[in-house]
């Protein structure tokens, strides 16, 4: 809730153009959609729910025609102002390590002739947007978006983040982690500056050309051996063999070529098959091979966080960016106001739930956020409404003892709704009902 | 930090007849002792500022410096009223002590909690026409709870629950009739 009302004063700042309160409200309905998994705007308009309704700011929840208007009418600039206001701060004490990647959302337009791509997912190239968002592989945050059409490359995206990450971070080393690309992006990435305190590792298939020649050339005798703790307490640990080489790189032709540190790690599936991949690690010539595939791994939330983004925010839902109204269907543009805005907030309700999962009890701790919608948000509540306060009197079946704690931190908070007059809202807790009366099946 | 400097006569019954004009508060029935400790505990108060720990402190020790000064001045000095004056030299010092440490702007913590607020609009949106008795039944049946009639009359009031109880708002659980939103939406 604090962050909701944190949301709204932000946008009522920035989206003054649609009215300050209406623009909260676009905001508010936006966020907790992506929160409670509302899968469309379209969804809006059968909806309700008084409590949903107070939460995004009105007496009535908006129709999905005001919302769709709203969200289409802010402007791209205000957008933008938005999203840097509301960029989670880093959290990491010592070093940031970042990850970026792309996210493609798929376009079914025969009309509007705008660019194509590859989409991995659907393994096809098609016309497509493509949702770049940095995060945070400690903390398990999103940190930034960036969104471009399909000709967007990873490459000039991941060092414009790079650029204002390292202002973010006060200059605090960071370490980059892209995943796969063309070699057209490792070349590019051979072209940064190696004084940079950003240290990138990349990751490339066994399929690619160039590492699929790194591969072989490295003898099996160089290799080293660890252990890896398996994913699950029942896994036994993982062996990986991991080797050291170089590989030479060339930003284009007539430049000269780089040699770039190259870690072949190779490690034993369950059937028995071995599978093997590349590390280019572009100025981390101190760093220990071992730690850098940690790190390397710890990417894996990232694709995580796009998993929950795609089939719990919905964020393939996004309005689209090119111009629906053009005149000329071939060259429609790319407007970025009502994408970036959409997705940005989707990422927001991600990074909630995830912080909230944090504050749970240990079972719960990185649930996904259909557990914590089934377990900690859909349950009945009471609203009583007066002139000064709102009184949210809830009925939880499970975790009683957590919840009267959490009342306890949440009304000494004071927390007040500016899109209600600021009137307090207080929690309480329904007396329990004598044992029996409820039937007592987990969800 | 500098301590206050030193004052002369004239300037003491200067400071202490302004004090008298701004508090309200007679000097003639005060000796010349109590108006000495008057002045000292006025240039004190000025020194220490808003520190309310320290003010309360201040007045425990008028109260019990056996200088015979009435609540009423003390409660001028130290800006309470006479019968928090009153109340506070009731206390031993191990007691006082304690209360100063936990201390909520001179008040008792609250015995009904802003959790339990809930629970009392839901009661009086079910029961519209119960008596202040019952209300107070409920509140000591379910929070174990004694509250006093005007106690009660300032949290309803707090809280604004006061419109749970007309008739005007039956049949919805979002009960405020008293003040419409500011934009309700299409």
């Amino acid at each position: 809730m604090q962050e909701a009302v944190r949301l709204y004063h932000l946008a009522s700042s920035c989206f003054g153009s649609v009215g300050a309160h209406q623009g909260g409200r676009l905001v508010l309905s936006l966020f907790f959609k992506a929160v409670l998994g509302v899968q469309r705007i379209f969804h809006f308009d059968p909806l309700t729910d008084v409590g949903l309704a107070l939460l995004t700011g009105g007496r009535y929840i908006l129709s999905r025609r005001t919302l769709g208007g709203l969200v289409r009418a802010v402007s791209t600039r205000a957008v933008g102002r938005f999203v840097r206001l509301t960029q989670p701060a880093i959290t990491s004490a010592h070093r940031l390590c970042v990850s970026i990647d792309e996210h493609v959302v798929a376009r079914f337009t025969r009309k509007f002739l705008i660019p194509k791509g590859f989409h991995t997912i659907r393994n096809k190239k098609m016309r497509a947007e493509k949702l770049f968002f940095s995060f945070d592989t400690a903390a398990r945050t999103l940190l930034h978006l960036v969104v471009t059409p399909d000709n967007g490359r990873l490459a000039p995206v991941a060092s414009k983040m790079l650029g204002a990450l390292r202002a973010q971070g006060r200059r605090r080393p960071v370490r980059a982690v892209l995943d796969a690309g063309p070699h057209r992006t490792i070349a590019r990435c051979s072209r940064w500056p190696t004084r940079t305190p950003i240290k990138c590792s990349w990751y490339a298939p066994p399929g690619a050309r160039r590492t699929s020649t790194t591969g072989r050339r490295c003898p099996r005798s160089s290799s080293r051996l660890t252990t890896s703790r398996g994913g699950t307490r029942e896994r036994p640990a993982k062996r990986i063999h991991v080797a050291e080489t170089t590989t030479a790189i060339r930003a284009a032709k007539g430049q000269p070529v780089r040699q770039v540190r190259t870690l072949v790690a190779r490690e034993q599936k369950r059937g028995g098959k071995e599978r093997w991949h590349a590390l280019f690690v572009f100025g981390g010539k101190a760093s220990d091979a071992l730690s850098l595939i940690k790190e390397f791994r710890a990417r894996q939330h990232h694709e995580q966080a796009y998993r929950i983004l795609l089939h719990d925010a919905f964020v393939d839902t996004v309005p689209s960016g090119y111009n629906k109204r053009s005149r000329n269907p071939d060259r429609p543009g790319f407007r970025k106001n009502a994408i970036t805005l959409y997705a940005w907030l989707a990422g927001l309700a991600v990074n909630t739930l995830t912080a909230f999962s944090a504050s749970l009890p240990e079972r719960f701790k990185w649930a996904h956020p259909r557990t914590l919608r089934r377990w900690w948000l859909n349950f009945p509540a009471d609203l009583y409404l007066t002139d000064r306060a709102l009184f949210v009197v809830l009925h939880p079946r499970w975790f009683r003892s957590w919840w009267k704690q959490k009342v306890e931190q949440l009304n000494a908070k004071k927390l007040r709704l500016p899109w209600m007059d600021d009137r307090l809202v207080l929690y309480s807790l329904k007396t329990p009902l004598p044992e029996g009366a409820e039937p007592s099946s987990a969800p | 930090m500098r301590s206050p400097s030193v004052l002369s006569e004239a300037e003491r019954e200067q400071r202490l007849s302004e004090w008298s004009a701004s508090s309200g508060v007679d000097l003639a029935p005060l000796d010349a002792g109590q108006r000495a400790v008057v002045v000292a505990a006025l240039i004190f108060l000025g020194f220490v500022g808003g520190l309310a720990a320290l003010r309360r402190m201040v007045a425990y020790l008028l109260a019990h410096c056996g200088m015979g000064l009435s609540p009423a001045v003390i409660g001028a000095l130290v800006g309470t009223s006479d019968r928090a004056v009153r109340k506070a030299r009731q206390y031993p010092p191990r007691e006082f002590c304690q209360r100063l440490h936990k201390a909520s702007r001179g008040h008792p913590p609250p015995k009904l909690r802003p959790e339990h607020v809930g629970l009392v609009a839901k009661f009086l949106s079910e029961h519209k026409r119960c008596s202040m008795a019952e209300l107070l039944g409920f509140i000591h049946k379910s929070f174990r709870v004694h509250m006093e009639r005007h106690t009660l009359r300032r949290f309803l009031e707090r809280y604004g629950l006061g419109c749970l109880r007309e008739e005007a708002v039956v049949g919805s659980p979002l009960l405020s009739a008293a003040r419409p939103m500011a934009a309700p939406s299409p």
